[in-house]
């Protein structure tokens, strides 16, 4: 994992850019100094740094245009950054660019209940969305870990998930719209307050787009009323087979749970060692949160306590108040926490598998663990096998963070191969990017890159993350026309 | 026109490599039961996924099904059935209402992102196609999106796909998310009440956390032509559908007919139900009555006035009022101006359903775009079919 070499061109144009930058967009902020830059080295990938040219920090959609429009003309790279919470390096700034900041962009423009919906500028918190409507009883669905500090911007960007999403979606199925501003500054609007935008769906392609697409500058989010009971299932097993195949059984007997989360032993001990939520010792812990009316509730717990049951749990347990549901979430929300302490390095990785092959995949994963010499942990989005790995060494002792980056890149070769995929929410950037024509075909990656031109022909946007190669866009433009062994019968070459 | 018929992706590719070297527009289409959706297309050969009909894959407890593009979704729905799942975003026919023949495939379904009345609480096409194979105006053979509901590894070509009327790239492969069939679902059914009353009431019931899962108002004009499904009175007719857990449904149902009991609320059984939502998917009311059918989308809470400024001769509002269509005398011009400027001041848009081939060639069919967006849309279309030799024009003038 490393950055391609940067433009230099550009990088000896600096003070020359810095001074238009503020000619262009006189009320923007400039972030020149190389100590404030320090802040803004990395993102949460941060075996990979770099300062960038400069820290712009527009505070509205006219400055957004105007550094656009500058860097446009005067050929300079830019990359979008939220909270620099990506864990994929999607937000890695980079010598040749400036790193456009979002960050005070942070109101909310409305809360308009009546059309279950919220319209809000791009460096809003995640959580501060669900906070602004809990009083009327909505929240926004799409929940990462990272909610406290990630941005709304940053999460159309990777197209999060969370632990709700098994029920609720991720990002792109809870967005109604975008203002959003292209590389030359125009700015547009794809979709509104209703569900479809028209035409085209361009919102849902822009969504997930990690920055390379335009820079979105207001989001309308659509808001779910907030069930009334929510209840949490504490299930241990004896394996992790067993654990997995109650996963399945609890899918395919049509249940729904809010959320449905694996550990396993590794991560239980980690867990109990630093919070002690009380889950016991076992290989496998599951926890599953039902939430809706009391019936609902009521009826989906009797279910699933019988298909646990079924499937071979030692015991299953329901939270009987808030304050234990509470506690049964904290030790795995507190997961990647709890096991980072147990190594200076750890990387989390981020692959989804057909659930149903996830006994195996794991027990392959520990089998490389022991090949590379590393520590692993598992934690699993189990409900809709996401697996996210927890990846331990030292990247200071000798060859430690190499042979991590080689485990971490057999995992994903692994998701790939049992019918899975490289991210499940964590995005490409440039942590996976030189993996991904193991997931696509040739044509296929240069299907994407030919839309990346649709939106961004000189590839100014976060160059260098998501796709291994650079091509012109020119090049990927032109039809080869082969003459091939079909022809149309009796219809003229026009 | 010619039909050209390719039974594997590669044979069509093939077909396209040759439709470049000769500079031939294609009309893309499955069966052919959407040919009148749209702008009129001219093209002297046509390609079609009627025999790639496969189903390669259902994997139940994975929740997940891959198809031929080509595949009808009658043959579809009947293995699902089978399992106890379906497709969430209730995919119909919509052959009865546009007056042409035969059964619907999901490559049309897909293309033409055809979706019901669950759209508002379970999403749409686009947010059950999990991915894709195709042959793209190179003539290539791409893939997007994967096999597993959680996946962001690239850019999320699938949300194209869907809605793009055969204009980007010819589907020849599909693959679902299925969701497993409720345990329970019940309707219940209150006749005579305004349209303004009735959409007050089905946007608070969307703002309560009980799974209300069709949310329906027709006026009138549109309730008539239900007269085939028993127990549903005269008049404007105001539908709640709930599905879920059996307890869960019965105690939702109870509730709300104590809530509205001045009101008179009938209980519809899982048979009736499920044909009625069938029917209200499908637009059926319409299909029996002459004139134009469009497609609007707007604000919950903004539908009920945009509708009653453009004064149809009926209307079928769904989602609690997100969605509404409706049926408008063909024929004139203007009509589609004062729809298109409507929906614009009321926050959302409206897409022409039916009407007859002059009339599509004539009027904006789609939303019409803002200058920016229409650029983008023909950049990104070239960008899949540089030459235009997909559909030309089915969507916009050049897309
Ligand atoms: C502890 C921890 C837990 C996490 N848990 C989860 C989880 O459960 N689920 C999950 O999905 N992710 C998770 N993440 C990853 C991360 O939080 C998400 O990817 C998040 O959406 C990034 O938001 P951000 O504001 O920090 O974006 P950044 O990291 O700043 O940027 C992310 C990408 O978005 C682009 N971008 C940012 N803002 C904009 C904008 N306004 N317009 C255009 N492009 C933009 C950037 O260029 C970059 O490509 C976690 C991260 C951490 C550190």
């Amino acid at each position: 994992m490393r950055l391609d070499p940067i433009d230099e061109r550009i990088a000896a144009r600096r003070a020359e850019i810095i001074a238009g930058l503020r000619a262009a967009a006189p009320d923007c902020r400039v972030i020149d100094s190389d100590d404030a830059l320090s802040a803004y080295d990395s993102d949460a990938l941060s075996i990979v740094r770099q300062k960038p040219l400069c820290a712009v920090l527009p505070g509205d959609t006219a400055e957004v245009a105007a550094v656009l429009a500058y860097c446009h003309r005067e050929g300079v790279n830019v990359v979008p950054r939220g909270a620099g919470t990506s864990l994929s390096g999607g937000s890695t700034p980079r010598g040749d660019a400036i790193l456009l900041g979002l960050s005070r962009l942070n109101r909310i423009l409305d809360i308009d209940i009546a059309n279950r919906c919220i319209v809000t500028q791009p460096g809003v918190t995640n959580l501060s969305l669900t906070r602004a409507v809990e009083g009327q009883g909505f929240f926004y669905a799409p929940d990462p870990s990272s909610q406290s500090a990630c941005s709304i911007g940053g999460n159309v960007a990777e197209n999060s998930g969370g632990l709700h999403c098994l029920k609720y979606g991720l990002t792109t199925n809870n967005i109604l719209g975008v203002e959003c501003v292209l590389v030359d500054g125009t700015v547009m609007r794809l979709g509104g307050k209703h569900l479809d935008p028209g035409g085209l769906d361009l919102l849902g392609v822009l969504t997930g787009s990690e920055g390379m697409m335009a820079i979105v500058t207001e989001v309308t989010v659509r808001i779910v009323p907030r069930p009334p009971v929510q209840r949490a299932l504490l299930m241990l097993f004896a394996s992790i087979e067993a654990a997995g195949q109650c996963v399945a059984d609890v899918i395919a007997g049509g249940i729904t749970p809010a959320a449905m989360e694996l550990m396993d032993r590794a991560s239980v001990a980690a867990i109990e060692a630093h919070c002690a939520p009380g889950y016991g010792d076992a290989a496998a812990v599951l926890i599953a949160e039902l939430d809706g009316t009391r019936a609902e509730v009521d009826a989906m717990a009797l279910r699933m306590t019988a298909i646990a049951t079924g499937a071979g749990a030692l015991s299953v347990r329901e939270s009987r108040d808030e304050a234990e549901r509470q506690k049964l979430w904290l030790g795995r929300k507190i997961a990647f926490a709890a096991i980072g302490r147990k190594a200076r390095d750890m990387i989390c990785m981020d692959g989804t598998i057909p659930r149903k092959r996830l006994p195996a995949v794991l027990a392959e994963i520990n089998r490389m663990a022991a090949h590379y010499r590393l520590g692993v942990a598992n934690v699993f989005h189990a409900g809709d096998g996401n697996l996210h790995p927890l990846i331990l060494f030292d990247a200071m002792k000798d060859d430690e963070l190499a042979r991590a980056e080689a485990f971490g890149a057999d995992i994903l070769k692994l998701c790939v191969a049992e019918g899975g995929v490289l991210s499940g929410e964590h995005g490409i950037g440039l942590e996976k990017r030189d993996l991904m024509p193991v997931m696509f075909s040739e044509s296929g990656l240069m299907q994407q890159q030919r839309l990346r031109c649709a939106f961004d022909a000189e590839a100014r946007l976060n160059p260098g993350k998501v796709f291994p190669e650079l091509h012109a866009c020119a090049e990927l433009g032109r039809v080869h026309v082969r003459e091939g062994r079909f022809r149309f019968p009796h219809l003229p070459r026009m | 026109m010619e039909r050209f018929l390719p039974e594997r992706a590669e044979k069509a590719a093939e077909m396209v490599a040759a439709a470049l070297h000769q500079n031939l527009p294609l009309a893309l289409a499955g069966a052919g039961t959407k040919a009148a959706l749209g702008r009129p297309v001219v093209a002297d050969a046509m390609l079609s996924s009627a025999r790639m009909n496969r189903i390669l894959l259902h994997e139940p407890e994975e929740l997940v099904l891959t198809v031929e593009a080509g595949a009808l979704l009658s043959e579809v729905n009947e293995l699902l059935a089978k399992r106890r799942q379906m497709l969430a975003f209730e995919p119909h026919e919509m052959a009865p209402l546009l007056g042409t023949s035969g059964e619907a495939t999901l490559g049309g379904i897909v293309a033409a992102s055809c979706h019901g009345s669950r759209r508002f609480r379970a999403g749409g096409v686009r947010d059950h196609l999990l991915g894709f194979k195709a042959v793209n105006g190179f003539g290539e053979i791409i893939e997007g999106g994967g096999r597993v509901m959680k996946n962001v590894s690239g850019f999320d070509v699938s949300k194209l796909v869907a809605g793009s009327f055969g204009t980007l790239c010819f589907l020849t492969e599909l693959t679902f998310r299925v969701w497993p069939v409720a345990e329970a679902e019940e309707t219940l059914a209150i006749s005579g009440l305004p349209d303004r009353k009735a959409l007050e009431i089905l946007r608070g019931i969307a703002g309560e956390p009980m799974d209300a899962s069709g949310l329906a108002h027709l006026t009138s004009g549109a309730s008539s032509g239900l007269s085939h499904v028993p127990d549903l009175g005269s008049g404007p007719l105001t539908l709640i559908r709930l599905e879920g857990a059996r307890e869960a449904v019965s105690e939702n149902a109870a509730a709300l007919l104590l809530r509205f009991k001045a009101l008179a609320p009938r209980r519809l059984g899982r048979e009736v139900s499920a044909r009625l939502w069938g029917a209200i998917s499908a637009l059926e009311p319409f299909a029996i009555l002459a004139g134009a059918v469009w497609r609007l989308s707007a604000p919950p809470g903004a539908m009920q006035a945009a509708v009653s400024a453009i004064g149809p001769l009926a209307a079928i509002y769904d989602g609690a009022g997100g969605f509404c269509s409706l049926l408008v005398e063909e024929g004139l011009d203007g009509e589609a101006e004062l729809i298109h400027e409507t929906m614009k001041v009321h926050g959302g848009h409206a897409t022409l359903l039916r009407a007859n081939e002059t009339l599509r060639g004539r009027i904006n069919v789609f939303p019409p775009l803002e200058s920016p967006n229409l650029m983008l849309t023909k950049r990104v279309k070239a960008a899949f079919d540089p030459r235009g030799i997909f559909n030309p024009g089915r969507m916009y003038e050049g897309v």
